[in-house]
C-alpha cells in the first residue's frame, strides 16, 4: 500500500525540477493497460509459486536448519530481498540487506519512512503482508542456543513456536495494536497461555509480575482495565510488558517512542535499557530519530531505498559518518545547544522503490556525487572491523576486502 | 484557506463556551474600551490573560458542570518578526491557544490585541477583513487539503474570496506565490492526492502565505514530515519570514526544532504558561522544573554526551481536575506545602524571563 502511494507522488522530483513534457506522457511512471495487465499477470503467476511453497505440509528440519556464521550473533540478515508485488510493478522494500544482531547488544536501525527499515523487522517475524509481500531470496538466520534456523525458509507452523516466545515485537502504535474488546490481563495471559503451557492462575501471576517489571503502579488495577482506559505511556508499558512475558532472546522495537511525549519517551527508554540488562536479551531498534539511537544503541544499521548504506558501531556513525546520506542525515537535524544558521538539506525525495536502476540510489540527492557514481551499485567498503560504507567515494582507501554483495 | 477556516468553526462546542462563562467579565470589558496597561508598542500581537474552556460535563438541561480548562489564564506578546515557540507535551493546550488567538475558536475569557485592536470583540465581518492578516499552518497535510480541488484553486481561493487581486490576475498571482514556495508551476492543475506529504506541506504553506498574511500560526508543521523534508520545511520557513517580514507562533513539541526556529519559547503545562524567555534564555537556564524536565528528555544525537536526565513520574493529570495550587507540584521533584495550595504567580525575574514557580521569590 504504502508503496503504490509513493509511485504516485515520485514524478514531483524537487524543488524547481525542470518542467515534464506534459501531465501524463512525461510521467515515467505512467502504465497503458497492456501494461498493467501484464504486471498484474506476472505479479499472479510469482505470488502463486511463493504461496504454493509455503504451503507445503512437513517440511522437514533439516531444510530450515543452518549454520551461524558467527556463534555470537543472535540474528543475520544474508542478502535479504523482500518484494511486494503491486499493480505498479514490483517494489523492492528489501533489497539485499546484510548485518547481524551480537548477542546482548542493541542495534539501532535508522531511516526515513518508505526505506524498509519496518518490512526487514517483519520478515524476520514472518509477518509480512501476504500474498503481495513475499521474501524471495536470502536467508535470516536465527540463533536458538544449540542450533539456528533459516527464518526465510521455515514453515508457519514452526515459526509460530519462534514468534512471542524466541522474539517479541513493541509495536510502533500502541494506540492500535491492543485489541480493543480485551482486557489487558487478557492479552497478557494469552501469550504466556500459548507459550508455556501454565494454568491460568499461574498465567495471571505472571502477568501482574510483568506489569510490575515494566514500572506499572497499580498492577492488578490494569489486569482488569481496558486499553481505552490506560494513557498513551501506560499502553506502551503494557506493550512491552508482553513483549517480555515469554522471556524472548530478541525484542523488535518498532518505533516504541514516536506516538509518544518527550517526558514520556525517556521514561519509555530508561525501561528498555533496564530491561534489557534484566534478562540479557537482544533489542533490534528501529527508528528515526537519531537522538534515540545515539542514547540506545550500541551498534547502528543505516538504510535507505531498501538498502544498508552504511553500519558501524554508533562512535563511528555519530563521530565519522561517512556515506553522503548519513551525514546529511545528521546535519539535517537541529540540535538543542548547537546553532546553525541555516539547516542543511538534503534536495529532493526518497526515490521509488518500483524499478530501481543499477546505479547508487542516492546519486540524485547527492552533493558529492564523482564520475563513478553512474556506475552500477557501489559494493561495500570495509572501513574498520567494524563499519561497512556502501559508496565509491571510499573504495580506493578500504581496498577490495570487504566486498560484501 | 477559507474552506479550512469555515470547516473548523461550526463545533458546537465551541460557539456555545463564551455565553455562559464570565458573562459577567464580557460585560466589564464592554465599559473599558482602552486596554488597562498600555500597549506595547513593539508587539504585533499582545495576549492578556486568556483563557478557553470547554464544557467536559453536562447537566440534563444542558448546563456545564466541568470545564476542560485547555487555557488558563495566558499572556505574552510577541514582536514584529520575532517567533515565538511553543512548546509542551500532548494535551497541554498548544494548539487551541494558537486557535484562540486566530479566533477560530471564541475565547472564553480574556484580551488578544492584534495590532493594537482586540480581536476578540470584533463583529464578524470586521473579523473577516481581518483574516487575510492572520494565518494557520495545520499540523496534518494529509486531512487540510481538500481532496477535491486541485491545487491552484485551493491556493487561489481564499485570495479570490478577500479580492486581494484581480480576477483577471488570479493565477498568475497564484502561479507566483507557489514558485516562492518551491512548488514547479505545472503542479497548478493536480490534486493533493498526487503529492507527497513535505509538497503536501508546501502548499499549505503557499495557502497560507497567499494572503499576504502578518501574522501566521504553525501548529506542528513539520511533525508529519521526515527528517530531511523536515530540514526542507523548516528552511522554507525561514526564508519566507525574512522575506515577508512574517510573525510566526511556532507550535511543537520537538524542542530542537523551537530552538532552532524561535526568538522566545513558551513551556505550556496543562493549560497554563510556566515559563516565557528568549531562547537563549530558557535552554541555557530554564527555571522552572518542568521545563528543565522536559529539556533534559530530549535525546542528543551524540553517543558521548549522555546528559544528567530528570525523568518525571507518571502522566500529565487529567486537565478537567487540575491539580490545586501549582498544577505541576503531582509531579514535580522540588515539591514543597505551599505548591499544593497556592498557585504561583507567574513573574518577571529579569531580561524578561518569567516564570510561575515557588522555588522563587514570589513578591
Amino acid at each position: 500500500m504504502l508503496f503504490k502511494k509513493q509511485d504516485k507522488t515520485q514524478s514531483e522530483s524537487s524543488e524547481g525540477a525542470e518542467v515534464k513534457k506534459s501531465a501524463h506522457k512525461g510521467n515515467s511512471h505512467y502504465l497503458s493497460a497492456k501494461e498493467s495487465r501484464e504486471i498484474a499477470k506476472s505479479n499472479a503467476r510469482a505470488m502463486r509459486e511463493y504461496e504454493k511453497k509455503k504451503r507445503v505440509k512437513h517440511v522437514d528440519e533439516s531444510v530450515y536448519t543452518c549454520k551461524m556464521q558467527d556463534e555470537n550473533n543472535i540474528v543475520e540478515f544474508d542478502d535479504l530481498h523482500t518484494y511486494f508485488f503491486t499493480d505498479a510493478g514490483v517494489a523492492k522494500a528489501v533489497d539485499g540487506v546484510t548485518f547481524s544482531i551480537p548477542k546482548g547488544a542493541t542495534v539501532g536501525v535508522v531511516g526515513e519512512s518508505g526505506c524498509g527499515k519496518s518490512v526487514t523487522s517483519l520478515s524476520l517475524m514472518q509477518l509480512v503482508q501476504a500474498p503481495q509481500g513475499q521474501i524471495v531470496g536470502g536467508s535470516i538466520r536465527f540463533n536458538m542456543g544449540d542450533k539456528a534456523y533459516d527464518i526465510a525458509k521455515m514453515p508457519i507452523n514452526e515459526m509460530r513456536k519462534i514468534r512471542g516466545k524466541q522474539i517479541a515485537m513493541i509495536f510502533q502504535e500502541p494506540m492500535t495494536s491492543l485489541n480493543p474488546v480485551f482486557r489487558i490481563g487478557y492479552q497478557l495471559d494469552e501469550m504466556v497461555l500459548l507459550h508455556t503451557g501454565c494454568t491460568k492462575e499461574e498465567a495471571k501471576a505472571h502477568s501482574i509480575e510483568m506489569l510490575k517489571l515494566v514500572g506499572i503502579a497499580a498492577p492488578e488495577r490494569v489486569y482488569s482495565c481496558y486499553p481505552h482506559e490506560l494513557s498513551g505511556g501506560m499502553r506502551q508499558r503494557v506493550m512491552i510488558a508482553i513483549a517480555l512475558s515469554c522471556d524472548p532472546r530478541l525484542i523488535i522495537a518498532d518505533e516504541p517512542t514516536t506516538a509518544l511525549d518527550v517526558t514520556i519517551q525517556a521514561q519509555i527508554l530508561d525501561l528498555l535499557r533496564e530491561i534489557k540488562q534484566k534478562i540479557d536479551g537482544s533489542i533490534m531498534l528501529i527508528t528515526h530519530d537519531l537522538g534515540v539511537i545515539a542514547e540506545m544503541a550500541d551498534y547502528v544499521v543505516v538504510m535507505y531505498a531498501g538498502r544498508v548504506i552504511e553500519t558501524g558501531t554508533t562512535e563511528e556513525i555519530f563521530h565519522n559518518p561517512l556515506h553522503p546520506y548519513t551525514i546529511g542525515l545528521q546535519k539535517s537535524k537541529p540540535v538543542v545547544k548547537r546553532k546553525v544558521d541555516r539547516l542543511y538539506n538534503i534536495p529532493g525525495q526518497v526515490p521509488n522503490p518500483i524499478d530501481m536502476p543499477n546505479f547508487c540510489y542516492f546519486k540524485d540527492r547527492c552533493d558529492k556525487c564523482i564520475d563513478k557514481c553512474n556506475g552500477e551499485y557501489p559494493h561495500f567498503v570495509q572501513v574498520s572491523p567494524t563499519h561497512r560504507v556502501s559508496c565509491y567515494l571510499y573504495e580506493e582507501k578500504g581496498a577490495e576486502g570487504g566486498s560484501n554483495e | 484557506m477559507s474552506d479550512i477556516l469555515l470547516e473548523e468553526k461550526p463545533e458546537s462546542e465551541q460557539v456555545q463556551a463564551p455565553e455562559y462563562e464570565l458573562a459577567g467579565a464580557e460585560g466589564a470589558a464592554e465599559e473599558a474600551t482602552a486596554p488597562a496597561e498600555p500597549l506595547d508598542p513593539n508587539a504585533l500581537l499582545e495576549v492578556r490573560h486568556l483563557k478557553k474552556y470547554f464544557p467536559a460535563k453536562k447537566n440534563f438541561f444542558g448546563k456545564p458542570l466541568s470545564f476542560v480548562k485547555a487555557v488558563d489564564d495566558v499572556s505574552f506578546k510577541i514582536a514584529k518578526g520575532t517567533t515565538l515557540g511553543i512548546v509542551g507535551e500532548s494535551g497541554c493546550g498548544k494548539t487551541t491557544l494558537g486557535r484562540t488567538i486566530l479566533r477560530l475558536q471564541s475565547a472564553t475569557g480574556g484580551e488578544i490585541y492584534f495590532d493594537g485592536k482586540d480581536i476578540n470583540k470584533l463583529k464578524t465581518a470586521e473579523m473577516n477583513a481581518l483574516r487575510p492578516q492572520m494565518q494557520i499552518i495545520f499540523q496534518d497535510p494529509y486531512s487540510s487539503l481538500s481532496p477535491r480541488m486541485p491545487v491552484g484553486e485551493i491556493i487561489g481561493e481564499a485570495v479570490a474570496q478577500h479580492k486581494l487581486v484581480p480576477k483577471a490576475e488570479l493565477k498568475e498571482y497564484v502561479l507566483e506565490v507557489m514558485k516562492s514556495c518551491g512548488l514547479p508551476y505545472h503542479y497548478y492543475e493536480r490534486y493533493p492526492h498526487e503529492f507527497s506529504g513535505g509538497q503536501r506541506q508546501r502548499i499549505c504553506i503557499a495557502t497560507a502565505l497567499a494572503l499576504k498574511p502578518r501574522f501566521v500560526v504553525c501548529d506542528e508543521p513539520v511533525s508529519a514530515l521526515d527528517v530531511s523534508i523536515q530540514a526542507q520545511i523548516i528552511n522554507l520557513l525561514k526564508d519566507m519570514q525574512e522575506k515577508m517580514g512574517l510573525t510566526y507562533i511556532f507550535i511543537s513539541h520537538d524542542l530542537s526544532v523551537v530552538e532552532h526556529i524561535s526568538n522566545y519559547v513558551g513551556v505550556m503545562y496543562l493549560g497554563s504558561m510556566v515559563e516565557y524567555a528568549s531562547t537563549e534564555d530558557i535552554f541555557d537556564k530554564p527555571m522552572h522544573p518542568y521545563t528543565e524536565a522536559l529539556f533534559s528528555a530530549v535525546p542528543i544525537p551524540d553517543p558521548d554526551r549522555h546528559s544528567q536526565r530528570i525523568i518525571l513520574s507518571g502522566d500529565i493529570p487529567s486537565p478537567i481536575n487540575a491539580p490545586s495550587g501549582c498544577k505541576f507540584h503531582t509531579r514535580c521533584n522540588h515539591c514543597m506545602d505551599i505548591c499544593k495550595e497556592v498557585a504561583p504567580k507567574f513573574k518577571d525575574y529579569g531580561n524578561g524571563h518569567m516564570v510561575a514557580c515557588h522555588l522563587y521569590p514570589q513578591d
